[in-house]
This record gives structure tokens, sequence and C-alpha cells, in this order.
């Protein structure tokens, strides 16, 4: 539950950077209280989602991957229609940000992952080296 | 540490005593290898069955529903599901490395990472597995404490 709020509250935030970003690009100056809580409850959605969409495994990542983002297409575009963000924002735009914040927390959880084989393989030699010892 | 072996021919079963000054990992890996080498899991190859000594498993894979248990040389079939083998294993060091493996983690040798942001493990026996991100917690989890409930 802690590691799933932690995940919500970074994708959030690399979801407001890259929007920054992305609205800067499009000579915006400022963004609306609003928007921060509707990309929250959409990271909470699409996280919630993946509780789900985890569960199925394949052989290539590239599938698992492919279902994330389509899930993740899904509520963005549903949010897009609820909450009007099609009026500022065209959808390709829409579909450039998701795949952006999608690569975003893959990088950062490769990045984890390599730590976490880095110490599993110390874990391992260190073992081995009592067996033999 | 002081290993003592002595003979007893009044005996009929292995006693096996353990002294310690306070409960630690070493401790407890002990014990996991004790007790991989006392559980036994009914297998069968060639129409024949034959008791399998978990510290003899490597990894245990369910394909198309049949679950095969691979030892070092030699693979053999099991009636048994991979939630019930997980569940016999439990105590004796092996833990879930993707959604159709469970892995004797005595029989770890190395873990890489790959490409495509999957991982390789590579086995004792020079043998390589597929690793799930969701279950390299698990594994590090079970180096770290010398056991590990699936």
């Amino acid at each position: 539950m802690r590691k799933m709020i932690v995940n919500i509250m970074a994708t959030t935030g690399i979801t407001l950077v890259i929007l920054a970003v992305i609205a800067l690009l499009f000579g915006a100056s400022w963004l609306c209280i609003t928007v921060v809580l509707e990309c929250l409850g959409a990271n909470i959605l699409i996280h919630l989602g993946f509780l789900i969409t985890h569960k199925f495994e394949s052989r290539y990542a590239v599938l698992e991957s492919a279902l994330d983002i389509g899930y993740m297409l899904i509520i963005i575009i549903i949010f897009a229609n609820i909450f009007d963000w099609f009026s500022s924002t065209p959808l390709w735009v829409l579909v450039i940000m998701t795949i952006l914040v999608y690569a975003s927390g893959l990088l950062l959880s490769i990045i984890r992952m390599r730590e976490d084989i880095r110490i599993i393989n110390q874990l391992i030699n260190k073992r081995n080296n009592e067996v033999n010892s | 540490m002081i290993v003592k072996l002595e003979q007893d021919l009044s005996r009929q079963d292995i006693e096996i005593l353990i002294k310690y000054a306070k409960m630690n990992k070493d401790v407890e890996r002990i014990m996991t290898i004790l007790q991989s080498a006392d559980t036994v899991v009914t297998c069968s190859m060639d129409g024949s069955e034959k008791l399998v000594n978990a510290s003899d498993i490597y990894y245990i894979e369910s394909v198309d529903k049949k679950t095969f248990v691979y030892c070092e040389n030699v693979v053999y079939r099991t009636d048994l599901r991979l939630y019930q083998m997980a569940d016999i294993l439990s105590d004796s060091g092996f833990v879930q490395i993707s959604k159709s493996c469970i892995l004797n983690i005595n029989v770890l040798d190395l873990i890489k990472p790959l490409l495509n942001s999957r991982m390789e493990a590579t086995l004792k026996n020079g043998e390589r597995l597929f690793i799930t991100r969701k279950y390299l917690a698990d594994i590090k989890e079970a180096l770290q404490a010398g056991r590990k409930r699936l």
C-alpha cells in the first residue's frame, strides 16, 4: 500500500512536470489548481488499474507495456471528456504525454530494478563465499 | 560455527540440535537448508513414482496446467499444482520468480538485467530462467531473511 502511494505521488509529479513543459512549449503561463487534483485522480485510477493489468504476464515485455499504455490512454480520454481537457489540449498531445509519463516511470523502475539486482548478487556472492569457506 | 557429528547405533532417525545465543539470519538459513533436506515431494517419471528431496529440486514450472519439477539433470512431473508445491516448499527456501515458476533460492548463481526491462536468473547448473520484475523484491527478501514464506 505504501509503495503504491509513493508510486502515485511520483507519477503525479512526473505528469505535472511534463504537463508544465508542454504547456510552456504551447505558450501557456499558468496551470489551474484543479488540474493538479485531476492529474492526481487520474494517476490514482491508473495505479488501481495496474493492480489488474499487472496480473497479465507475457514473455514479451512489449505486450505488457502496450496493455499498460492502452489502459492509461483509456483513463486519460475518460478524464479528458469529463474535465474538458480537449478544449485546451489536442488528443495527440495527451497521447504523447501519456507515453512520456509511462517511459519516465519505466526508466525509474529500471534504475530501481538494477539496484535491487546489484544487492541480490551481492547477497548470493556472500552466501557462496560462506559455503565455500 | 562448530559442527559435531556423533554416531549412535541405537537411533532410528537423525537428530539435529542447533545451539545458538541469538536467532539471526545464519540460524534461519541453516534451518531452511535442514528443512529442505527433510522435505520430499512425490514425482513421477516414465510411469514410476519417485520421492524427490526438496534440496535436489532446482525449480518448478507450470506449463499448460502441468507441473514439472526440474533437478540438476533430470525432469519429473508431479500431479500437484504449482500453488500446492509452493505451499509444501514454503519453508525450504523456494521463492516465486514468475507466475509459472518457483525457484530454489539455494541454487541461484546470478541475476542479470536484460535490455527489455526483464531479468534472467542463472542457476548453478548453468540453466537460465526469466524473472518477472514484481517478484524481485521477494527474492531479495528471501535472500536477506534466510527464509521466506511464499
